[in-house]
């Protein structure tokens, strides 16, 4: 019986205190809580600190170049539907350069999770602002302050589509460990929001544990409207703010390839034929 | 003077501007002179923007194998003033203009041999917009070509608007009825085959990949390689494949690279700004070892560029657009036959070798539709990526420092969990960029290719001769004519094609350039790419000929050019 710890035994590079420990801490509880073998597991990520996170699970990992992380997770599900994907990226690889990949893959709903680890900052380069950082703040690539307006991608994943979007935070482990596995769970794509500080070039972990709180009482997760209108509402409230059941990417491109079946299978002979 | 055995051909062209249905007749009429056993060829020259412009779609037909391109018209058929101010400098003596009387004016004192015909008021009658189809009618009889014929191809063209069709099929039967014909000789085939086909650069390619194996695609729309994208997309469900229009360039490779991960053959399809944009990724599945197909259909660039006019210019960074370095295969075919050929090479090359193959197509090869023979599909060898065995499973490394360079891959969904990424890393995937494991993965990755023997990595056209005449991709077809051309003028001149452009296939090349005093090299290009990157291999002189204003050689061109080196050498 093959194990289902999902501990890869590699230790993290991360610095001690950093909110990704978390993360990997829902992310391995949450794969150990599905019925699936390590080997059906393919962990994709892109570049950055977030992206550190599939080496330290097992699984197959794919670690594309910066950005373009979800649609290379997107091939994966689709080449083979039966396969567990998760897409793990920082908030520069998943709203910067893969912002516009981001958007199309809420849209898109493949049945694949994001975990997008956000620290606000740039932090394997050592400090740069990100989309995210709010407008004004001082880095060493912004030292008059961040000239742009900081993105919200929860708001983003909800306005495109996301069938599944919910924010967690890393100082608050139960709450993000029972997402997580919500995220896993749900059948199209997971958007998962995780406040994660940095500990290093930009340690918010105390304001956020005084400031985050969860989604009050009685949101309706059902609602896609009061889901963006609470993200407008509260930036940095955790919770499931949407979830709703649409069909996949996957299950459309099998209703087509049935019905194209149907239609009678593919012949190369005979398609050619059709040239003459 | 053509010869005594000659085949005989008959070059057409069909000139205005978009909106016209030019597109619609030029097709009809390739297939009826395919129908009639002759060999078709087409090219079309249009404009970028959707709704205005000038058109012009040739369609030459010959029966007997010959080359492709030629220097003259025989028929012009003109949609207005400025159709036939423009084709007539290339109309052979002899040739006839039939043209819509209502708004083209022969030239005063021509000797042309005229065919007017009032288009636009018998259109009028009918339909409009069934000009074209006057216009198609008339020419069919000239030709002749059986009308009756036609009627099914107007009915499919407007399956979805029997108005329109009805409209069209009168309208055809009236331009026959309204001019005497023939007025050429008629131009017989020998014997029909129901083996044939026309297609274009685009189909070929795009049926080749579904005879490798290819499941998955992902593309963005881009002149002129939208087809490739449209054509799998209709057809691949049908062979339980998946197609997506993803968001860009970049998503598109991306999800390639990871539907290849996951085991399945994938390609993706663009041209010269959306080749640029996966410059990266390029890059990844040659450090990752990940097998994938990159179609290129070269268009004139740099930058936006001439969506529509084509160029070789692309070879450069075909062979080396990445940073830094890692093994790829760049191959070019040469012509619609050789498109589906060489994509069932590509998924081979890719699959044997754990590399990314590119296909350097253009947009002539593309857009221009020949008659070919239906490639024999039960012979085809399609081959798959080697996978690990229960003894490579044993603590299984997926970058196994093998003799041959080729390591044995492990599918997701099995045993063999390993990491893959783009960083430098050791045997077993992990990342390691230790100067001892840096050396080893480096020449690990290059030492692949070092086994690669591809039966059809250059094409010898004519082995004797002093002065040589190298040429890649499409320019093939211009060579061979021009060839032909030269042996009637008595003059040897020996010819290759390159059809493997990266790795160079330094053998062929040697063989090529022993006792040669000079090489002619043509290509659609500003700074000659292929002569740069032979010049170290060939060591006579190189004599560069480009031509960079949108338009493919004309045999003569590569004549002229030739006689002119053989005379100084």
């Amino acid at each position: 019986m093959p194990s289902r710890s999902f501990k890869s035994g590699v230790p993290p590079v991360w610095c001690a205190g950093c909110g990704d420990y978390s993360a990997l801490d829902a992310v391995i509880r949450g794969l150990q809580s599905l019925d699936r073998n390590p080997e059906d597991v393919v962990m994709v990520a892109g570049i950055g600190c977030a992206s550190r996170l599939p080496g330290y699970v097992k699984g197959f990992r794919l670690h594309t170049v910066h950005g373009r992380a979800l649609p290379a997770a997107t091939g994966v599900k689709v080449a083979n539907p039966d396969l567990l994907v998760l897409a793990v990226t920082g908030d520069g690889d998943g709203v910067a350069i893969g912002g516009n990949h981001f958007l199309h893959t809420m849209a898109r709903n493949p049945d694949i999770t994001h975990i997008l680890l956000d620290n606000s900052v740039y932090g394997m380069t050592r400090g740069q602002a990100s989309p995210t950082s709010p407008q004004g703040l001082r880095t060493r690539s912004t030292p008059f302050g961040t000239l742009d307006r900081g993105i919200d991608p929860l708001l983003m994943a909800l306005s495109a589509g996301a069938t599944f979007a919910a924010r967690g935070f890393s100082g608050d482990i139960q709450s993000l460990r029972s997402l997580t596995e919500a995220a896993l769970r749900h059948h199209g794509v997971s958007f998962l929001h995780v406040l994660s500080p940095c500990v290093t070039f930009r340690d918010t972990a105390r304001d956020l544990r005084a400031s985050v709180e969860a989604l009050p009482e009685g949101h309706d997760d059902g609602d896609r409207q009061q889901a963006i209108a609470a993200a407008v509402a509260y930036p940095h409230r955790t919770g499931l703010y949407y979830q709703g059941d649409e069909p996949t990417l996957e299950d459309t491109l099998a209703d087509i390839r049935d019905s194209a079946a149907a239609r009678g299978r593919g012949d190369l002979q005979t398609l050619m034929a059709g040239f003459g | 003077m053509p010869q005594e055995g000659t085949p005989r051909r008959l070059d057409i062209a069909i000139a205005g501007q978009t909106g016209d249905g030019i597109v619609t007749i030029g097709d009809i009429l390739a297939k009826s002179l395919l129908r009639r056993g002759l060999e078709v060829f087409t090219f079309r020259f249009y404009p970028t923007e959707v709704r205005r412009g000038a058109v012009t779609y040739f369609v030459s037909a010959a029966n007997g194998k010959i080359p492709l391109e030629a220097d003259g018209l025989d028929i012009l058929v003109c949609f207005d003033q400025d159709s036939l101010e423009r084709g007539l400098p290339r109309l052979n003596e002899g040739g006839v203009v039939l043209s819509d009387s209502d708004r083209v004016t022969m030239p005063d004192g021509s000797s042309l041999s005229a065919v007017p015909v009032p288009a636009t008021s018998i259109a009028k009658e009918h339909h409009r917009l069934a000009r074209n189809s006057v216009l198609l009618g008339a020419l069919a009889k000239i030709l002749p070509l059986d009308v009756e014929a036609m009627v099914p191809m107007i009915e499919d063209r407007f399956r979805d608007d029997a108005t329109l069709a009805d409209a069209n099929c009168a309208a055809l039967k009236e331009g026959s009825a309204r001019v005497e014909g023939p007025v050429v000789s008629p131009l017989e085939a020998s014997q029909r085959r129901d083996d044939v086909l026309l297609l274009s650069g685009n189909e070929a390619l795009s049926l080749g990949a579904i005879a490798a194996g290819c499941r998955f695609f992902a593309g963005y729309p881009i002149t002129p390689a939208s087809e490739i994208l449209e054509l799998l997309a209709a057809e691949l469900p049908a062979f339980d494949g998946s197609v997506l229009q993803v968001e860009d360039e970049m998503a598109a490779l991306a999800a390639v690279l990871g539907a290849s991960f996951a085991g399945t053959k994938a390609m993706t399809a663009t041209s010269g700004p959306g080749f640029s944009l996966m410059s990266e990724l390029l890059g990844l599945s040659s450090m990752a070892e990940i097998p994938c197909v990159v179609v290129d259909c070269q268009r004139g660039g740099p930058s936006t560029g001439v969506p529509t006019r084509t160029e070789q210019s692309d070879l450069a960074e075909a062979v080396h657009g990445t940073h830094g370095e890692g093994p790829r295969i760049v191959l070019a075919p040469t012509s619609v036959a050789d498109c589906f050929a060489t994509a069932v090479d590509a998924f081979d090359l890719a699959e044997t070798f754990q590399v990314p193959v590119i296909i350097l197509s253009d947009l002539y090869l593309a857009h221009r539709k020949e008659s070919i023979v239906m490639p024999e599909l039960s012979s085809l060898a399609v081959v798959d990526r080697l996978l690990a065995d229960e003894s490579d499973l044993v603590e299984y490394a997926r970058y196994a420092l093998t003799e041959d360079g080729v390591s044995p891959a492990a599918l997701p969904g099995g045993p063999g969990m390993h990491p893959v990424m783009g960083i430098e890393h050791d045997e077993r995937g992990l990342p390691d960029y230790s100067p001892a494991t840096r050396r080893a993965m480096m020449e690990k990755r290059f030492r692949k290719l070092h086994a690669l023997r591809y039966e059809r990595s250059v094409e010898v056209l004519r082995e004797a001769g002093e002065v040589g005449l190298l040429a890649w991709g499409s320019t093939a077809g211009a060579v061979a004519a021009a060839i032909d051309e030269l042996e009637r003028r008595d003059e040897k001149v020996r010819s290759m094609i390159l059809r493997q452009l990266h790795p160079l296939p330094e053998q062929p090349l040697r063989m090529f350039s022993e006792g040669l005093r000079a090489t002619v090299i043509p290509e659609v290009n500003f700074t000659g790419q292929l002569a740069s990157i032979v010049a170290s291999h060939l060591k006579v002189p190189i004599h560069s000929l480009v031509k960079y204003d949108g338009t493919p050689f004309r045999p003569g061109e590569i004549v002229a050019r030739v006689e002119e080196v053989a005379a100084d050498a």
